[in-house]
């Protein structure tokens, strides 16, 4: 038998050699795949009033922040509206540090001042609060801006995150969240908020208040980007059942009524348990709104529904159940 | 005939205008007396309010000058607005020279500098920069001592200050304060 030509065999060889070299790099590319990950770091756009000296109104006299909007009762007040704004593309989480400097006979005190008490003191805190309707078109409009500053109420919806003020910094965290700017870096609603001095003061002190007491506030703000977040609506028990045991009420099903903002759409709802050697919960196969709850063992368990709303806000709530 | 009218009309008697005088004279010396004795009784009596204070002082704070300060505070807070823009992290691996972005928002109406400090007191002061106009930033900044391994919340002190053009005297407006990680490698 005569053997394959030793020409045509070595081109066959050189042939098959030269398409497997072809072929590696589309091998190459077929098995393995490079990601590169890149850091980008986010601006932050917000702008802040400056702060500085308050006025001492010990009797509460009123006065005109315009000729139709007036402000009586405050003892300690900054007078005009001082407003926080975020621009920035994601929603932040606004903190704040506060530290005073005491102008005269002026002392802070820890605490609002008693009847009794005769010096120069003055409770000093600063306060926090939505700027519920201010956007990019109005943020500016001292009138718009006067009536809702005059309208805030006496106390902050959580007074836990009121500043004391003293010589000495204090802070909170997380005091309130900054909706992010729209696409174009404009304020939109839920992205501004008024902080202001508040307190109280000695009324009739043993020497006189004189126009030279005073303090000044110093504030540092924190701004950290987080996720916007808001209550889903009620959860409820279907049959009222919020106890379970291991032989009688050992599930019960649960339903969230939505209550979202006008336009906002939530696709998907997730359940979950923070203690599921207590109960667990499981999501209805029909509809994401239910679900049931199971008993395991004795214990507490808090069940949260939770969805992304079309506005990029997470909303939330919660129901606690007792399993014995 | 003339002589005896002028005779006949008698001049005011020298005694008439010397008891005129006399009592002029009395009724201004009861005067000076009684003027004298109301000093004398103010301080004397303990009773009465010595001058410049009064038992039921009124608060020096009244409604004029309470809505003059109101006024004050609501003018100076039209143009008391300042804009940040800033990255919330810094780096640096010898802790004294930081990455970072601090920029003077374009939209700020006056030149700023910063402090920086390492603490909420503001009492250590790390960083002190010149003037940076609307629109300019800092990518790097060089602190006066370096900081220690690990992550720090520093306090930056934005300042705004107004040039004149003219004459070149510089004034400064607003200051504002915010926080950022400075992070340091280990």
């Amino acid at each position: 038998m005569k053997f394959m030509n030793l020409k045509r065999f070595a081109s066959t060889v050189m042939a098959g050699a030269m398409a497997l070299s072809l072929a590696a790099p589309a091998f190459a590319a077929g098995s393995s795949t490079n990601i590169t990950g890149t850091y980008r770091a986010i601006t932050l756009a917000v702008t802040v009033p400056t702060t500085g000296s308050a006025i001492i109104n010990p009797y509460g006299l009123p006065y005109e922040l315009s000729d139709s909007v007036n402000i009586s009762g405050q003892q300690i007040t900054t007078g005009a509206p001082l407003l926080i704004q975020n621009r920035s593309a994601v929603p932040l989480s606004v903190s704040a540090s506060a530290i005073g400097t005491v102008k005269g006979d002026f002392l802070f005190a820890a605490t609002a001042p008693a009847d009794s008490v005769t010096t120069k003191s003055g409770h000093v805190v600063v306060q926090m609060f939505a700027a519920a309707g201010v956007t990019e078109a109005n943020a500016t409009d001292t009138d718009i801006l006067n009536q809702k500053f005059a309208a805030l109420p006496e106390e902050s919806a959580d007074s836990s995150k009121d500043i004391v003020v003293g010589t000495a910094a204090a802070s909170q965290d997380d005091i309130l969240t900054l909706k992010a700017g729209n696409a174009n870096g404009e304020l939109v609603d839920g992205g501004a908020a008024f902080f202001r001095l508040s307190g109280s003061v000695v009324k009739k002190p043993t020497v006189a208040w004189a126009a030279t007491d005073g303090f000044t506030v110093k504030v540092a703000f924190t701004f950290e980007p987080t996720v916007m977040t808001a209550s889903a609506g009620t959860v409820d028990a279907d049959n009222s059942n919020v106890s379970l045991d291991s032989s009688v009420i050992t599930s019960e099903s649960v339903t969230l009524t939505p209550a979202l903002p006008s336009g906002v759409t939530v696709t998907d709802w997730a359940w979950s348990s923070d203690n599921t050697s207590a109960a667990t919960v499981e999501v209805s196969s029909s509809d994401s709104k239910k679900a049931t709850v199971t008993y395991v063992s004795s214990g507490s368990a808090t069940i949260t529904v939770t969805g992304t709303g079309s506005d990029g806000t997470v909303y939330s709530a919660t129901i606690d159940f007792t399993c014995t | 005939m003339d002589s005896s009218a002028e005779t006949k009309k008698t001049p005011v008697s020298s005694k008439k205008v010397i008891i005129i005088a006399a009592v002029i004279i009395a009724i201004l010396l009861i005067i000076v007396i009684a003027l004298l004795s109301r000093t004398l009784l103010t301080v004397e009596d303990e009773n009465v309010p010595k001058i410049g204070y009064a038992a039921d002082a009124k608060v020096m704070l009244d409604q004029d000058s309470l809505q003059a300060a109101v006024d004050e505070a609501l003018e100076n807070a039209k143009n008391g607005m300042v804009s940040l823009q800033y990255q919330n992290d810094a780096f640096s691996a010898d802790g004294q020279t930081f990455s970072c972005y601090i920029a003077n928002a374009p939209e700020n109406l006056y030149d700023m500098f910063l402090t920086i400090y390492a603490d909420a007191d503001l009492t250590d002061q790390i960083f002190l920069s010149e003037l940076v106009p609307p629109g300019s930033g800092f990518e790097e900044i060089t602190l006066e001592h370096a900081l220690d391994p690990g992550d720090h919340m520093v306090y930056v002190a934005v300042t705004q200050v107004e040039t004149d053009d003219e004459t070149g005297e510089q004034v400064m407006r607003n200051q504002v304060l915010h926080t950022i990680e400075f992070h340091v490698g280990k």
